[in-house]
């Protein structure tokens, strides 16, 4: 071990490395907290030489690596291998290149989501995808995940947003794909990598697109009697086909959280809340609210409020962007699933939520992307208590399998880690998987990138668990 | 004796497959065939999927629509009106007009097929407002050169399930497997937005070439194609041309009819990637990939 640490240090400058106990077991796990796993050493490139570097003396001496940005990922995604070097972006922040009128930006991957929409803020012009984590995520954690956010609805996930990409293969060579003009001919490389996980090498620096800012915004927030009520009115919502900007759901287990932790009030008798907004010119935007609106009534709100300017649209948001924190006044735990299902299928699902909750005596609260079907049944629990994990585990086991039945997904953007690795063959066949294990290794032939992720039963892992991982599952 | 086989059914397609040692896939005349690198050749056989046609499942509350794919678009197209939605190709717009978009219309592939158009993923002038076949396919089913059938991707609009294996089929042009469903989202017509494009010609005939550049290099690109311009699109900032040896701007791609292996450019990197998944799923060579792209076949 020490050895690893000489001699990254060597290549890297002695300051670029960190081996002392606190940050190795500050890096042993990423908001995956369930697994840990402690790497060799962190290292903390600068730019893409230095990456490569590190890649380069990973695959001359067999050890495993790990890429990891901001390490909010909720999938074990950035979980290092035991005993491997955990690459981090922390160091590579920059904004390299700013091409407005274009509409592109070429920045490094440890630059956090946020300060990309502000580096252009001043040119009306914004970053798209909008994970509740973008105030600490970072470029290359959203590339690794593909990562969505309220605004997908309308807008699409990141792989929608990115133009090209500067990586470190997984044999330590530097490439770069796509450019600053999308839809070249040849295959679509960039959006394979876009969602790969950090499984197929190190992104250092991608172009992303800009996204002019809406001329006009409007924000309401909806109070519903019911979950169903509200349910039916998302589906009709995306039936009529009105594509708002976001459409986001609440029911009241976030609600008396977030009542205790920010102080927001809503109508008595409010059992799920909706958040909509409608972004374009004034006019589509007035239409579609209209629109909506008209759904809302039909469907027996209770109430909706208009935000009167941005102070207050900000206020309204509130609840969405914060609610899973709150859930900490709620209980010591929670585990928050990330299931799809198509839309029409809500009411049904929702209702399949709460009572599978019931059954395995857990407590549940959601809060979601209710426009693309995205679910986020987030189940409070004291995890003290082995028999409770125990029910939460088989609580949302079957909540993954219903999304499946109704043919949706086991993840919508956490991504699949190791959290969701079992439950990949719920959703894919022996045949699905192959053609999955065969492209990937068409790019990472090796079994040193960020190991034992995302495919289940890899005959490396074996070998790996028995070498590098050696936790508990 | 050239081989032309048209199946209806995928077992047919992974009988045809698994007995076949070079087979090429698709209408060997079709109106995109230009566009292809690759040429018929007599040891070919011909796997035309003009029998694979069906919408198998639509969902206009979900918009989402499985369908197979040798369906011609214009069928998806009439299909989904009725219901109110519609995949966004220029051509729902050129339809009602003259001929002369209807001939753009042509360009953007409107009479070909759902998997055709998706493994040929040419421009289109609706793709600033509406993405295109990258962003529309949520999954597809396969048939691998081994004869064996996959699925990628699901029906769910957002996923994030695994790799996106389905987005490496779009463009692929058949080198990777043959698709024989395609799982697609739908767009709503009464949000279908205005095209800015503009059709500057009538005589639209191959070669042609098709560039896109920098937002900030377009209005010369237009004027540097002259009276060869055919058409243009402001939005993705795409030309259509008859122009050969059009100038060229930095950081642009093109993309040509005619010219063989010359219709396609790519990178150092792009080529060595693709060849390398293209080994990984083709090894022995079936689907044409180094006549299509000028990917070796085998391993050096």
């Amino acid at each position: 071990m020490s050895d690893m640490v000489e001699e990254l240090a060597a290549i890297l400058g002695p300051d670029r490395v960190m081996s002392d106990d606190a940050a190795l077991r500050a890096y042993d796990c990423d908001a995956y907290a369930v697994d840990r796993s402690r790497p060799g050493c962190i290292v903390l490139p600068e730019s893409t030489a230095q990456v490569a570097a590190v890649v380069q003396w990973c695959c001359a001496t067999g050890t495993p690596f790990t890429p990891r940005g901001a390490g909010t990922g909720l999938s074990g995604g950035a979980l290092p291998a035991l005993g491997g070097v955990l690459v981090s972006t922390k160091r590579m922040t920059r904004v390299l290149e700013i091409d407005v009128e274009n509409r592109c930006l070429l920045a490094q991957t440890g630059a956090v989501n946020k300060r990309l929409t502000d580096a252009v803020a001043d040119h009306g012009l914004h970053f798209a995808p909008d994970p509740s984590s973008q105030t600490v995520s970072t470029l290359g954690g959203n590339i690794a995940e593909n990562a969505g956010g309220p605004h997908t609805l309308k807008r699409g996930v990141t792989v929608q947003h990115i133009l090209g990409v500067t990586m470190v293969d997984s044999t330590g060579n530097v490439v770069t794909l796509g450019g600053r003009v999308e839809g070249a001919p040849g295959y679509d490389l960039v959006g394979f990598v876009v969602g790969s996980e950090g499984t197929l090498g190190i992104v250092t620096e991608a172009w992303i697109k800009l996204t002019p800012n809406p001329e006009h915004v409007e924000t309401a927030l909806v109070a519903f009697a019911t979950v169903a009520d509200a349910a039916r009115t998302v589906a009709d919502i995306v039936g009529s086909g009105t594509i708002p900007a976001a459409l986001e759901m609440m029911d009241r287990g976030i609600l008396v959280a977030v009542t205790k932790a920010f102080g927001l009030a809503y109508p008595a008798g409010t059992d799920a809340l909706l958040l909509v907004e409608c972004d374009g010119t004034s006019g589509d935007v007035a239409e579609e609210m209209a629109s909506v609106e008209a759904i809302c009534r039909a469907n027996r709100c209770l109430n909706i409020e208009k935000a009167r300017d941005e102070t207050d649209r900000k206020r309204l948001w509130k609840a969405r962007k914060q609610g899973i924190g709150a859930m900490g006044r709620i209980a010591p735990s929670i585990v928050t699933h990330d299931g799809v299902i198509p839309r029409s299928k809500l009411p049904e699902v929702l209702e399949a939520v709460y009572a599978t909750a019931a059954k395995h005596r857990v407590g549940v609260a959601n809060l979601f992307h209710a426009g693309d079907g995205n679910l986020h049944p987030c189940f409070y629990f004291d995890d003290r208590d082995p028999d409770q994990v125990r029910r939460v585990v088989e609580a949302g086991e079957e909540i993954m399998r219903l999304c499946i039945a109704v043919g949706g997904s086991i993840s919508g953007e956490h991504g699949i880690g190791v959290e969701k690795m079992d439950l990949m063959s719920l959703m894919f066949s022996e045949e699905d998987l192959r053609l999955q294990r065969d492209l990937k290794r068409a790019f990472n032939p090796g079994d040193l990138c960020n190991p034992c992720k995302v495919l289940p039963n890899q005959k490396s892992c074996v070998e790996h668990q028995k070498r590098w991982r050696g936790t508990a599952w | 004796m050239v081989a032309e086989v048209v199946p209806t059914s995928t077992l047919e397609v992974v009988e045809i497959v698994r007995s076949s040692s070079r087979l090429w896939i698709g209408n060997p005349s079709g109106p995109k065939t230009p566009f292809r690198c690759a040429r018929r050749q007599p040891e070919d056989t011909v796997l035309r999927l003009e029998g694979l046609t069906g919408i198998v499942e639509f969902s206009d509350a979900d918009q989402v629509v499985v369908v197979k794919a040798g369906t011609r678009i214009a069928e998806l197209q009439l299909a989904l009106v009725e219901r109110g939605h519609c995949l966004p190709l220029f051509g729902k717009v050129a339809a009602e007009r003259d001929s002369a978009l209807s001939t753009a219309a042509l360009l953007a592939g409107l009479p070909g097929s759902v998997g055709g158009s998706l493994s040929m993923n040419l421009p289109h002038a609706l793709q600033a407002q509406c993405g295109s076949w990258r962003d529309w396919v949520l999954g597809l089913t396969v048939v691998r050169a081994d004869g064996t059938i996959a699925k990628g991707g699901s029906k769910a609009v957002k996923n994030v399930a695994g790799y996106d294996v389905q987005k490496m089929f779009v463009g692929a042009r058949g080198s990777l497997g043959v698709v024989v469903e395609v799982i697609l989202r739908t767009f709503p017509i009464r949000a279908f937005p205005n095209s800015v494009a503009t059709i500057d010609s009538d005589d639209f005939g191959h070669p042609i070439t098709i560039q896109r550049t920098l937002h900030t290099d377009f209005r010369t690109a237009r004027s540097a194609a002259g009276k060869q311009l055919l058409a243009s699109d402001a939005g993705s900032s795409t030309l259509w041309s008859s122009a050969a040896h059009p100038e060229r701007f930095a950081h642009d791609w093109i993309l040509q009819s005619g010219r063989g292996l010359e219709n396609v450019e790519l990178g150092v990197t792009q080529r060595l990637w693709m060849g390398n998944a293209r080994r990984a799923l083709d090894p022995l060579g079936k689907f044409l990939g180094d006549r299509e792209f000028e990917m070796s076949p085998t391993v050096d």
